[in-house]
């Protein structure tokens, strides 16, 4: 049995190899968005989506930016977010320091999803109004309009 | 009437088990019923009570050194008993609602004593009362395990020979579940199976979430001093409180799954509660049945008893049954896993974990790489209600700083008596079991990982392993503040095993880590 | 003789899981058992005191110490002790000692009800006391409604040595109902109530009837306290019954 344990064992380290041949690599941090339950989606060649909430030794990973939002009350401490922008590894990077909200001049963000399934498409950060506009032109998404941080804050927190 | 004929067509349709390995088919919707085995154990028809007592020891009822955790524990007794008694009174009408309330009250408010679950649920145990019989026996191991590990004054050694001796008084009884591993797919898998969580869910999840306190607490306890175990109780009972009892599962926690240093140690025994828990599900299922007889119900309960009995297997052995994979005797186990029997879509030590995907279980699971065998372990992680086996102390730290809410690191350090418990807040700042604890961290290749990521329980102890490994002559001994601030981000080497959930029909993804 | 009587009565415990509060012994608080044994390896000690105010101008006043072992499935033996103090003797008097063996015949199966049998044999140890007493004790248990359960006691009680006065042989019949208090919420208390009638050893007298109420309360996890209240209420012939029992106890397993 104990030689068979060895062989089957063996097999399947090869059958996982195998699979992993095939597959892309994923990191460790392809997990479920603590808010939403669903799947993160990983960041692409043209599209950052990965959303990382930094708050003391611990660096979460949500979906969209309003899943970080609704789900801040969790957090006690200064929190910093690096939201991804239009931008492949240029995030948009908001504070709560102290209970406070901030954002790099010119953020604007975007909200208008209905359905969690769609959030991290539709619930982002943008360096500025440009990048927001070329987004929603290739995005295009009804009712889209650029708000600021304490917009998409108040939007959030109605919602 | 309709109704009633679609779920008898349903169950004839769903019905993949073979039932008992022991023939005698009848037409239509009984065809599917596992038949009454002819050598069913007499004891079963016994009319009397039969009450047996624990096994007198200084130990028992040392579970109330952590009093949330007894409570909790105790309040564990009233679940099922009032879930049986109300469908077998013809109330099932009630069960996600009144019963529901009733049931979470008692979990939120636990006794300060056990329950006596045969005075909760007297309809119920006058028509089965054979069954009180191995719940109760197996109960009484679940307690008394737990009572040596909560034992102050005892070493490890002592505490792990005295769970050996109670494990060989719990099967001196016709009444012992095997500690056998059991097929569960197979054991999951007759007519009537899955009618419960189907029809109930709110209720199931209570029951589950139960289960999971009843199998996550062996870790907590094992080779962990006393002094120790109260602390990782605020964060386990927290996480059992607010979210465990009301979460929706794909399948039953097992204990492997929650306690995988327990488990490992003591296979037999993880085994019996798996089956234990396999056999309520079965009995939730069989009663939560409209379309069989009460006759029929009284049958299935003794069918699915006897499965699950020492005395069904003697002379079996684990990892026995690849000639009759999917079958009463097949006893496969993960290689890595003895402590674990296969599960669905299991193939070796890839197996679907709820809540956590699809897992290898004999890799670590932050980095993939692989376990060592024998006795050397590097630490596990228990966060968001799941504990995994990592190779070393970065992988831990790095697991639990990715993971929100608390966490508990269980640790070995070089001290092979003195295991390292790491708590982490909400923000990752950790505590420590161990005052002058000290790390190594000198980053490397992961597949050696376990060699240049380790935790010492002073610095003289670190300067002592250094002495014998010229190699990290260099390294600084990392304070628990210096060491906390590291992370080393995602592993190359991490891979994700991407496979439908086997328990989902739509073809859903694994999801998880 | 009166007073060998209420020890058999009284004394003697039995049955069930001593240390649970939904399992009933005679004695803890009152005098009927229900037909279960204590467990298969359990010892149980059980304490009382009883305060019988029967002569009002001069109580008397009993310990009650008895230790058992469920020494097999369904049976259990046990050995008791009642000393005791007359205020109107102003003395002690070390008392019987009682030996008991239980045996769970059956539990509650659907309809039909648990049964049980005890044998007591009183031995005479106490002051005064001659010949040995045995009394035989058919229990029936069984559920009424959903938690509720009655209990019937038939108890048959012989004397080695019978003196004039007394009758050879007495008989008695008990019915108890026990009620678990405080479910869904609560699971550590239970309210006993009994009403029997006793044929007395004393020819002089004829069949007392009696009613009993009393509260088993868990107190750790195998410990109960018991608390109970007895009165005579009518004898059929003889002096009018009057007085009140009261007992409380204290029950440990290990």
């Amino acid at each position: 049995m104990k030689l068979m344990n060895t062989i089957s064992k063996s097999i399947a380290l090869l059958a996982v190899v195998g699979a992993m041949g095939m597959t892309s690599i994923a990191s460790a941090h392809e997990a479920d968005c603590p808010y939403c339950k669903l799947k993160l989606v990983q960041n692409t060649k043209e599209q950052d989506n990965e959303v990382v909430v930094k708050v003391g030794n611990k660096r979460i990973e949500y979906r969209c930016l309003y899943c970080v939002i609704k789900d801040q009350k969790r957090y006690k401490g200064d929190l910093v977010v690096y939201s991804p922008s239009e931008k492949v590894g240029a995030p948009v990077i908001l504070k709560r320091t102290a209970g406070k909200w901030s954002a790099p001049e010119g953020a604007v963000f975007l909200n208008t999803f209905k359905k969690h399934k769609d959030c991290a498409a539709l619930s982002r950060a943008f360096s500025n109004k440009e990048a927001f506009d070329a987004y929603i032109k290739k995005n295009p998404s009804e009712g889209a309009k650029a708000m600021t941080l304490d917009q998409f804050l108040a939007e959030v927190a109605k919602s | 009437m309709k109704s009633t004929f679609l779920s008898v067509l349903a169950l004839a349709v769903i019905s993949t088990a073979t039932a008992q390995d022991h023939g005698g088919h009848m037409g239509g919707m009984k065809s599917n019923l596992p038949t009454m085995p002819a050598d069913m154990p007499r004891w079963i028809n016994s009319p009397g009570a039969d009450h047996l007592f624990y096994k007198a020891a200084p130990y028992n009822w040392a579970i109330n050194r952590i009093p949330a955790f007894a409570r909790d524990m105790y309040g564990t007794g009233v679940g099922h008993a009032m879930a049986y008694e109300t469908l077998v009174t013809g109330r099932k009408d009630q069960l996600e609602t009144r019963i529901f309330d009733s049931i979470n009250r008692v979990l939120q408010n636990p006794p300060r004593n056990p329950v006596d679950e045969v005075a909760l649920s007297p309809t119920f145990f006058r028509k089965y009362g054979y069954l009180e019989k191995v719940f109760d026996w197996a109960h009484i191991l679940h307690f008394q395990t737990i009572d040596v590990f909560t034992h102050p004054g005892w070493t490890d050694a002592q505490k792990e020979a005295e769970i050996e001796k109670l494990w060989q008084f719990y099967s001196a009884q016709p009444y012992a579940i095997t500690g056998l591993p059991m097929n569960m797919e197979y054991l999951d898998s007759f007519p009537y199976s899955m009618r419960f969580r189907t029809n109930y869910p709110k209720v199931n999840a209570l029951f589950w979430g139960y289960h999971w306190l009843q199998t996550v607490n062996y870790d907590m306890l094992f080779r962990v001093p006393v002094q120790d175990q109260a602390a990782q109780y605020e964060v386990l009972g927290a996480q059992y409180r607010t979210t465990e009892l009301y979460k929706i599962r794909d399948f039953m926690p097992m204990t492997a799954e929650m306690s995988p240093r327990f488990a490992k140690r003591f296979p037999m025994i993880a085994n019996a509660f798996d089956n234990l828990h396999m056999l309520h599900d079965n009995v939730n299922d069989i009663l939560a049945s409209d379309e069989l007889s009460e006759s029929q119900k009284r049958d299935q309960v003794k069918i699915a008893i006897y499965r699950v009995l020492a005395s069904t297997h003697v002379d079996e052995e684990p990892g026995s049954g690849e000639d009759a994979p999917g079958t009463l005797h097949d006893h496969r186990h993960a290689p890595s896993t003895p402590g674990m029997g296969y599960m669905k879509g299991m193939e070796d030590d890839v197996m679907f974990m709820s809540g956590m995907g699809w897992m290898d279980m004999s890799a670590c699971a932050h980095c993939s790489i692989p376990l060592p065998d024998g006795p050397m372990w590097g630490a596990t992680v228990t966060a968001d209600g799941w504990t995994m086996m990592v190779r070393c102390l970065m992988c831990a730290r790095d697991m639990a700083a990715e993971t929100p809410g608390r966490a508990i690191i269980r640790a070995a350090t070089e001290d092979p008596s003195k295991i390292l418990i790491l708590i982490s807040d909400e923000e990752g700042n950790l505590t420590s079991n161990i005052p002058g604890v000290v790390f190594l961290e000198e980053f490397g290749e992961h597949p050696e990982c376990s060699a240049w990521s380790r935790a010492f329980t002073s610095k003289a102890a670190f300067e002592q392993f250094q002495k014998g490994n010229p190699e990290m002559k260099e390294a600084k001994p990392l304070s628990l503040e210096a060491w906390v601030q590291l992370n080393q981000g995602t592993p190359e080497t991490y891979r994700k095993i991407d496979k439908p959930n086997p328990y989902k029909s739509d073809g859903a993804n694994g999801g998880g880590k | 003789m009166r007073t060998r009587l209420v020890i058999l009565g009284v004394l003697v415990a039995g049955s069930a899981f001593a240390t649970d509060h939904n399992n009933i012994d005679s004695g803890r608080p009152l005098r009927f058992d229900d037909a279960y044994s204590i467990a298969f390896r359990e010892r149980a000690i059980e304490l009382g005191l009883k305060f019988d105010t029967f002569r009002r101008s001069s109580p008397s006043y009993g310990l009650k110490a008895e230790y058992k072992v469920g020494f097999a499935k369904n049976q259990d033996i046990g050995i008791g002790f009642e000393p005791s103090y007359s205020t109107s003797d102003r003395r002690g008097d070390v008392g019987n000692v009682e030996l008991s063996y239980f045996n769970g015949l059956r539990r509650e199966i659907d309809n039909t009800p648990a049964l049980a049998y005890r044998v007591d044999v009183g031995l005479p140890t106490g002051r005064g006391s001659r010949g040995a007493d045995v009394r035989f004790r058919g229990i029936v248990t069984k559920t009424v409604g959903q938690y509720d359960r009655l209990h019937l006691n038939l108890d048959l009680t012989t004397s080695t040595q019978k003196t004039a006065g007394e009758r050879q042989a007495t008989a008695g019949l008990t019915v108890g109902y026990t009620k678990p208090l405080g479910y869904p919420t609560q699971f550590d208390r239970t309210l006993v109530a009994q009403f029997g009638i006793d044929q007395s050893r004393d020819t002089s007298r004829g069949w007392v009837g009696n009613v009993g109420l009393g509260i088993r309360q868990q107190m750790g996890v195998r410990s109960v306290l018991d608390f109970g209240i007895e009165a005579d209420v009518f004898s059929s012939k003889g002096r009018n019954p009057a007085g009140l029992r009261f007992a409380v106890g204290y029950s440990v397993g290990f």
